[in-house]
């Protein structure tokens, strides 16, 4: 059984990664989610948590419909449900709300404790002590590290109850129990808690020790960010992460799991460092719902490390991933991402590719063209113009007019559009990264969901050529759609539709693209 | 059985029956060269208008929802079965009328029957072959069975839940 924790904010994007490659049908059978955030509030939070509510409810509805050859939305996701906690991403902090480092050691009681307080004063300045940690150790990585460094003591306390039992549970099977936890080396509670945390998991089993294999994405500097780059009249507090100090406190973080290792101390199985060399600029927000920052390729490389794992936790050791060093000749020395920079072993960079063009062809053709079709009532009229539509919904009495067909569609429509196609609108932003092409995301005003140029279907790799565009690709989708044999077309509902337009999107990608 | 006696059957015996005007054997031979010539119409008219729809159908593009409502317009080559009709129905008639110049009938209303007959044996046979699979392209598959097809979607709008 699979584990994944997201330790800090960075993580949450990975998160939403791995919600994006399970829905594309990348992930494993199933992974059991917990995130550790002081910053409860975060905007990536948020978008997160409904990502992963949408994805679940999604994979409902379709998985008993879609077409049994299919994985996508096959990754159930165990969110460590109980009856004494609230539904949904459950978001872990080690602090009350309010509480401060001072209170968390007992700092003004020291004295009386017959413990001077300047231990405490030798590793932590007074306004590390004050600072409010209510959104997340803001690059303080001494304050955070000394918090998470008491998560053993919530043994006895949910979710991490819940998990030791399960982990417990998964040693006494042949395959163990694979737990994965991603954050950043370079910012605050990612930093802070990547050790904490292993050498907690590692107290957990009684026996069966070495069935728990525990790996990391060490994310290492991706973006920064400059202080004016906020909102007006909110500027940084004293105690606001800096990115000047992103590098030193990697160099800091590398030194320290050299040591470990040099001393042989059992830490991570696998570790994937994953980072690039030219970070994107951020908005500078310094916690809470204005902490949004946009998807990065940096983060599909982690949920593909992660994934990686799953599949196949028996790689240990460390592990290099970010773009590779070569030059592309119209960025000059700008280092350039393509799908050969995709490290996926276990399935091949180019089965990766594959499934991420299909489904993103899918999700093109259901945002642009088959909702829109849904919803036009000519449909109900008229459904002998729409072959696929008669032969295998109408006939068989399965009609898109039926409310529970049109909420399931309207369910898969968001997640694609909200989700899944504004994700890799973000990862495909930067310029050097060369993916899929840019131009073709067509984002609503006020960029909340985004649909895909219909006239680019022929052009979604790599940089964009101008001659290729032509609505042409539609029809031509439409015709593959034709041709998909009917025992792979699912059962029904909004499940066979997904799978109707998975398959044409495969047999589009053998025509078009020549995959 | 001839090819007349199936193509023309109403036409079997001579409308003129004084035999000095317009005998039998001449009457046979009349009928046997047209109902030749109405072969070759309606052969060549359906295979032009098979041939025009089926370009025509091809080449039509689906770039939008709306553009799977149009009204199917290479269906319309359909009623190109008309030339093959007035080709022949003229043909009719200048021939009645040098083979059988002594006669009184009038070959008016038998040229438009004959040229109604070819019209709609090219048209249905036309009709016919664009539904087989394959001349009809896939997403277009039951534009042709429109009248029978027309029907299917009304349990589908009543089926509607609020």
């Amino acid at each position: 059984m699979n584990t994944l924790i997201c330790a800090g904010g960075s993580s949450l994007r990975v998160l939403k990664a791995i919600v994006n490659l399970c829905a594309i049908g990348l992930g494993p059978k199933e992974i059991r989610v917990l995130v550790v955030d002081p910053d409860g509030s975060s905007g990536n939070g948020a978008e997160v948590r409904q990502a992963m509510e949408l994805y679940m409810r999604c994979r409902e509805r379709l998985k008993d419909s879609l077409a049994a050859d299919l994985s996508a939305f096959g990754t159930a996701f165990d969110l460590l449900e109980s009856n004494d906690t609230k539904q949904g991403l459950k978001v872990w902090s080690v602090l009350d709300a309010k509480e401060k480092l001072a209170d968390v050691i007992n700092y003004d009681n020291l004295s009386a404790s017959k413990t001077s307080p300047d231990v405490a004063r030798l590793f932590f300045t007074e306004d590390e002590l004050r600072m409010d940690l209510d959104k997340g150790f803001m690059g303080h990585t001494s304050v955070g590290a000394a918090v998470m460094s008491l998560v053993s003591l919530q043994v006895d306390r949910q979710p991490w109850r819940q998990l030791a039992e399960k982990i417990r549970q998964d040693v006494t099977q042949q395959n163990g129990s694979n737990v994965f936890i991603a954050g950043s080396v370079f910012g605050g509670t990612g930093a802070s808690a990547l050790h904490p945390l292993c050498r907690f998991l590692r107290t957990i089993p009684d026996a069966n020790r070495e069935r728990l294999r525990i790996g990391a994405a060490a994310l290492v500097p991706y973006f920064s960010f400059n202080d004016s780059s906020g909102p007006r009249g909110a500027g940084p507090s004293k105690m606001a992460a800096q990115s000047q100090w992103f590098s030193l406190r990697t160099k800091a973080a590398v030194q320290f799991y050299e040591h470990l290792e040099q001393n042989g101390e059992v830490t991570f199985d696998s570790m994937f460092w994953i980072g690039d060399k030219s970070p994107i600029d951020v908005r500078y927000a310094e916690g809470g719902p204005g902490q949004q920052n946009p998807a990065h390729f940096v983060d599909l490389l982690a949920a593909l490390a992660c994934l990686e794992f799953f599949a196949d936790p028996s790689a240990q050791g460390n592990h290099y991933g970010g773009p590779r060093q070569r030059e592309h000749p119209e960025l000059h020395d700008v280092n350039v991402v393509d799908w050969a920079d995709i490290p996926y072993r276990r399935m091949g960079a180019v089965q990766v590719r594959r499934q991420c063009l299909s489904f993103m062809l899918a999700a093109a053709m259901h945002v642009g063209f088959i909702d829109p079709l849904i919803h036009d009532p000519r449909l109900a009229a008229m459904p002998f113009c729409v072959p696929w539509y008669l032969q295998r919904f109408a006939r068989k009495g399965d009609h898109f007019s039926r409310k529970v067909n049109r909420d399931d569609v309207e369910l898969l429509s968001t997640f694609l559009s909200y989700h899944h196609l504004h994700w890799w609108s973000q990862i495909n932003e930067p310029d050097n990264v060369l993916l899929f092409n840019r131009t073709t995301f067509d984002a609503s005003p006020d960029g909340g969901n985004v649909a895909v140029r219909l006239d680019r279907l022929r052009n979604l790799v790599g940089p964009d050529r101008p001659g290729e565009r032509t609505l042409d690709g539609v029809d031509e989708f439409l015709t593959e759609m034709e041709h998909v044999p009917s025992r792979k077309s699912g059962k029904s509902g909004a499940g066979a539709l997904l799978s109707l337009l998975l398959h044409a999107a495969d047999g589009y990608v053998d025509s078009v693209y020549h995959m | 059985m001839s090819l007349a006696e199936i193509l023309l059957f109403w036409l079997t015996e001579q409308p003129d029956p004084d035999g000095s005007r317009m005998s039998y054997s001449a009457w046979k031979a009349f009928i046997d060269s047209m109902s030749g010539w109405l072969l070759a119409a309606v052969l060549l008219g359906t295979a032009t208008i098979v041939m025009a729809y089926a370009i025509h159908a091809r080449s039509r593009r689906i770039h939008a929802p709306q553009d799977l409502f149009a009204s199917f317009v290479p269906l319309n080559w359909l009623f190109l079965s008309v030339i093959p009709a007035i080709v022949l129905g003229y043909r009719y008639y200048s021939l009645f009328e040098t083979t059988f110049p002594l006669t009184a009938f009038r070959p008016t209303l038998t040229a438009l029957e004959v040229a109604a007959w070819t019209c709609l044996l090219t048209f249905v046979l036309s009709h016919l072959i664009v539904m087989l699979p394959g001349i009809t392209p896939s997403r277009y598959r039951y534009r042709p069975l429109w009248f029978v097809m027309r029907h299917a979607g009304r349990p589908a709008a009543r089926a509607q839940e609020s």
